[in-house]
């Protein structure tokens, strides 16, 4: 059990920066996941906490141990990789048990030990066969069994389920999660579906071209996108460039709420939609994005409009089964809206609606800080 | 290489038709009728040949003279014994290059690279050995440079010197060393040494327990070409060796162009071919029990044997044959 800390930590390839200098603490017994696209930097990260590779500059403690300098085989770490890396020539007992058999502890315990650790993982009595005779999801249960037999300070996983289709994928969260609570350990997993990293984090480590964007819990992360950049990668769509207005004078300091007093909205060629909270000040140019599953869309011919409604027009609506997603005009602007298919029936394309934007669906960044990715 | 699993065979079709199986045996005919041909049949005349002496009377006479004689029996102990050396110099000299070339080189080096060890391949075996030749004897470019760091004098050479053949036959094994354990390091995959390393295994136990065992096959490979290609040198002897480097290919050689006994000469070669299956055979076991011996073993005595996967669908099959 031990909290990572990783104070300026830094990394380049032939001169390009994979990581920029990256300061990290994740608690002792927490669940973080590293979020981010493909190229992000958090293989690197993770492979550099490992050992698998040396920082440029900075270090890597992992509890009272600062481990910058040792070599991965003495950091008490374990590692699970997306392709599982299991030994081909050992059997599943025996890939188990390599990490005890390498420090010294003996075949009859090592084997003894490898064989609960299958069974925590869901697998007891698969010892005997070699890994080819096993599926992927199991081949992964293997890896975590393997990793964790060791008794590590830290899990580590890169992008361990990416690989498996999408049930078996959501059965290997569940285990993580399981694993976790029932071992305690700090953990440290890579992904690029926000989904996973969602459910399974306990914080989450937004990454992009190898600069934090936010570390965060996933509903802070959820409710307050740090920049354009994180809100985009959670979903967001943009909407469009316009000027932020304060109303009532925009006297308010830092993060502005609609109090009675205080209230942001952003001026859209001519349209003015609300936000849920900004530093912006009055008068800044941002970029408006809008999180598609937070729009409500209501049939004109129902009700009268209210006060923060807005009236526009369905160009368009698509059904991904239990998910429907119409887009509607405001204006100069398209609007994007996800809803639930069955609620998706009242709602035809050049049909007039009233617009909801949720408070909290709407944020803005500053032009240049949207851009930024 | 590993036993079909039992999982695949039930994921697979219960019935094979004729069709593939007569399509296996139309693929395979033309390289059975080549070896037939062309290795099967030369052996058994040879075989023949070997049981007949030169008043045509079958016989083991021939067997019997290779035997009798201590100059045949010292010489086939030393042509197996250099041979084992060269193979081992070359497998040792060609790995750390074979790893290098698959782990270090960038791969649009890497095509050149293998393709320039294959040049001696494509070069006339007796243009290398000639160049050797020229490469070592005295007053050539390695004689001379040696003469004026004042390490040898002007007439110093290895030339006609067992060192000589042993030399020029490891360099004529490097290009099989180099891609057959290419091929070995290529098949042992970066992520697997980094698991065994987060796994806290040394850098000597990841090679015993991981490297070798994974890069045995291939190294067995390599053995059995090289050693029984070398085996049967007679060229290179015969150009470089001298009167104390000659290999028994060159008594061969020479019994057979002699005309005097083909008989006596096929003796000595199939003595010569199973002596060296045998050290091939050795070898081989050796290998794989040391790659048994690091893997630990029969793993797992410990556990009940894992539950069979088709019982499971036995109630199944019984209430579709009620319905
Ligand atoms: N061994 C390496 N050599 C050169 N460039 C690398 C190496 N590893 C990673 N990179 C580069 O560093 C950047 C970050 O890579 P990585 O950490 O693997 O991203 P991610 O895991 O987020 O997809 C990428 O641009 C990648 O090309
Ligand atoms: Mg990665």
């Amino acid at each position: 059990m031990a909290t990572v800390t990783i104070s300026g930590v830094s990394k380049s390839f032939n001169g390009t920066a994979a990581l920029h200098p990256l300061d990290l603490t994740v608690e002792d017994g927490s669940f973080c996941c590293m979020l981010g696209s493909s190229g992000s930097g958090k293989s690197t990260l993770l492979r550099i906490i490992a050992g698998l590779s040396d920082p440029d500059t900075g270090t890597v403690r992992i509890g009272e141990r600062d481990v910058t300098r040792a070599p991965s085989e003495k950091r008490r770490i374990g590692f699970v990789f997306q392709n599982y890396a299991l030994f081909p020539h050992l059997s599943v007992g025996t890939n188990v048990a390599f990490g005890l058999r390498a420090r010294g502890i003996g075949k009859k315990e090592a084997h003894t030990r490898a064989d609960r650790m299958l069974e925590l993982v869901g697998l007891a009595g698969f010892g005997k066969r070699t890994p080819k005779q096993l599926s992927g999801g199991q081949q992964q249960r293997v890896a975590l069994a393997r990793a964790l037999v060791t008794e590590p300070d830290v899990l580590l996983l890169d992008e361990p389920l990416s690989a498996l289709d999408r049930k078996i994928r959501g059965e290997m969260q569940a285990e993580l999660k399981r694993i976790h609570q029932e071992t305690g350990l700090t953990t440290i997993m890579v992904t690029h579906d926000q989904e996973e990293a969602m459910n399974l984090g306990d914080s989450v480590l937004m990454l992009s071209h190898g600069r934090v964007q936010q570390f965060d819990t996933p509903e802070t992360l959820y409710r307050e996108p740090a920049n354009g950049f994180v809100a985009g990668f959670l979903g967001a769509v943009p909407l469009g460039n316009g000027i932020i207005r304060k109303k009532d004078g925009g006297t308010d300091a830092g993060r502005a709420t609609d109090t009675a007093t205080g209230r942001t909205e952003i001026e859209i060629d001519g349209t003015r939609l609300r936000l849920a909270a900004s530093t912006l000040t009055d008068g800044t140019p941002a970029e408006a994005v809008v999180m598609a599953e937070r729009v409500a869309l209501t049939p004109a011919s129902e009700r009268p409009r209210n006060e923060d409604e807005h009236e526009g027009t369905v160009t368009s609506l698509d059904f991904y089964g239990p998910f429907a997603r119409a887009e509607a005009r405001l204006g100069s602007l398209t609007v994007p809206a996800m809803m639930l298919s069955q609620h998706a029936h009242s709602i035809e394309p050049e049909q007039r609606v009233w617009i909801r934007i949720a408070p909290g669906g709407l944020h803005a960044y500053a032009a240049q800080e949207a851009t930024r990715s | 290489m590993t036993a079909p699993s039992p999982l695949r065979r039930v994921g697979g079709s219960p019935r094979r038709s004729a069709g593939p199986a007569l399509a296996r045996t139309g693929l395979l005919a033309p390289g059975i009728v080549l070896l037939v041909l062309f290795a099967f049949l030369p052996l058994v005349a040879l075989v023949i040949t070997g049981f007949v002496n030169d008043r045509s009377q079958l016989t083991t006479e021939n067997f019997a003279h290779v035997f009798s004689s201590g100059t045949y029996l010292r010489l086939l102990g030393r042509t197996l014994l250099l041979s084992f050396a060269v193979t081992v110099v070359a497998i040792a000299l060609g790995w750390p290059a074979a790893w290098a070339l698959a782990r270090h080189v960038k791969p649009a080096r890497r095509t050149m690279i293998l393709g320039l060890v294959i040049i001696p391949y494509i070069t006339s075996q007796l243009l290398l050995i000639y160049g050797f030749l020229t490469l070592i004897q005295a007053g050539g470019p390695i004689s001379y440079v040696l003469t004026q760091l004042h390490l040898t004098g002007p007439q110093d050479s290895i030339l006609y010197t067992p060192w000589a053949n042993f030399l020029m036959l490891v360099y004529e094994s490097m290009p099989t060393a180099v891609l057959v354990l290419y091929s070995a390091a290529e098949s042992v995959s970066p992520s697997v040494l980094e698991a065994a390393r987060t796994l806290g295994a040394r850098p000597r136990y990841v090679f015993t327990h991981v490297i070798w065992p994974l890069s045995a096959p291939m190294v067995v490979v390599n053995f059995t070409l090289t050693f029984v290609q070398t085996v049967g040198a007679f060229a290179e002897p015969a150009v470089l060796g001298g009167p104390d480097g000659q290999m028994l290919g060159n008594t061969i050689s020479t019994q057979i162009s002699s005309g005097a006994n083909d008989g006596f000469a096929v003796a000595l070669s199939l003595v010569l071919l199973v002596t060296s299956l045998l050290v091939v055979g050795v070898v081989t076991a050796l290998v794989s029990w040391t790659k048994r011996a690091q893997s630990g073993g029969p793993t797992n005595r410990l556990t009940a044997p894992p539950r069979p996967r088709t019982r499971a669908r036995t109630p199944e099959l019984t209430v579709a044959r009620e319905s």
